[in-house]
């Protein structure tokens, strides 16, 4: 079981045992980044967000309760950094979209696929932000509807209504840009 | 008449919200909602498609991967084991007060200091027991009386 096997390694991690920090790190890292990356539509920025993440969780570890799943936890710390940087984005550059375009486009970035990709991610991120959380908890990262809501302290009502109007606006959005 | 456990509008809600795949749908309405897909396939194709297309577009998003470079650093970030070095004492030591080492300094000094001052006048005095004036002061001191009389009736 996830959480039992969680709890033990927390323990573990918490002691300085290298296999338990390393088993943490390979079993939530990518989805940390994943959520980060997704809604922040900026690696290295992202990548930021991950480490904060993790250093928050390791200063936890030593007098962690098992209230929230780790999962859980480390997720909701993730989304909220985001939030806080998506925030300073926005006071920074009112009325503006966060720019996406990558200067160091790589041969294979130009392919038609890799385009595609890009538009996409672009318009997650574009969304607004708790749209661009539920839509990435549940349709790409897999989260149960009631995991997404607890890590986004929301209900699971409210997390569905988010998910219908992330769809609709994605939708609207890339077939304005011809993504198909 | 037997009624749907699921109406219809809420199976359009939950495409709307959960794309096509019912297996994304919250797990108490699934198997309704599954039951009743497959009942009136017509009636959600238009929904399905549509919500299809959106799908495949988020199932091309690869998935992502750490660098090695990231694990790295959030491996280095994490919680170290306390070193205990055996060999020295150290791990003993720990318990020990810090003040410990300069405490045994001083007694070890204050232990020479009143062992000096103590054995000093007892040599003085045994030098001067030579000295048989010296001892019939003593003697006459203590109430012994007449040292030299003494010292006749023991010869």
């Amino acid at each position: 079981m996830a959480f039992t096997s969680d709890l033990d390694q927390i323990t573990r991690a918490a002691a300085g045992d290298p296999a338990a920090v390393a088993w943490l790190v390979d079993r939530y890292s990518p989805g940390v980044l994943g959520l980060a990356t997704r809604m922040l539509g900026d690696r290295m920025e992202a990548e930021d967000v991950t480490q904060e993440t993790f250093l928050r969780a390791w200063k936890a570890l030593p007098g962690w309760e098992p209230r929230a799943k780790f999962s859980t936890w480390l997720h909701r710390v993730a989304l909220n950094l985001c939030y806080d940087i998506l925030r300073k984005r926005r006071e920074a550059l009112p009325g503006d979209l966060p720019e996406m375009t990558d200067p160091e486009l790589t041969p294979h970035d130009r392919l038609l696929q890799a385009e595609r990709v890009r538009a996409i991610e672009d318009a997650i991120a574009a969304l607004p932000e708790r749209q661009a959380a539920a839509l990435t908890l549940c349709a790409l990262q897999g989260h149960s509807q009631a995991e997404a809501a607890e890590i986004m302290e929301t209900s699971e009502e409210a997390l569905e209504s988010l998910l219908a109007r992330a769809r609709r606006s994605l939708k609207a959005t890339l077939a304005e840009r011809s993504v198909a | 008449m037997k009624t749907p456990p699921i109406t219809d509008e809420r199976i359009f809600a939950l495409i709307d919200a959960y794309g096509a795949d019912p297996d994304a749908f919250p797990e108490a309405e699934r198997a309704d909602a599954k039951r009743r897909m497959t009942d009136a396939p017509a009636l959600f194709a238009v929904a399905l498609e549509d919500a299809r297309l959106l799908d495949g577009m988020l199932g091309r998003l690869p998935d992502v991967t750490i660098p090695a470079a990231l694990r790295e650093t959030l491996i280095a970030g994490a919680p170290k084991a306390k070193k205990v070095d055996g060999r020295n004492g150290a791990g003993l030591r720990r318990f020990l007060p810090a003040w410990l080492p300069a405490g045994a300094v001083a007694s070890l000094a204050m232990g020479i200091l009143i062992g000096v001052n103590v054995s000093a006048p007892a040599a003085v005095a045994t030098a001067s027991v030579a000295d048989e004036d010296a001892d019939a002061v003593m003697y006459a001191a203590l109430g012994f009386g007449d040292y030299s009389l003494m010292n006749e009736s023991t010869e």
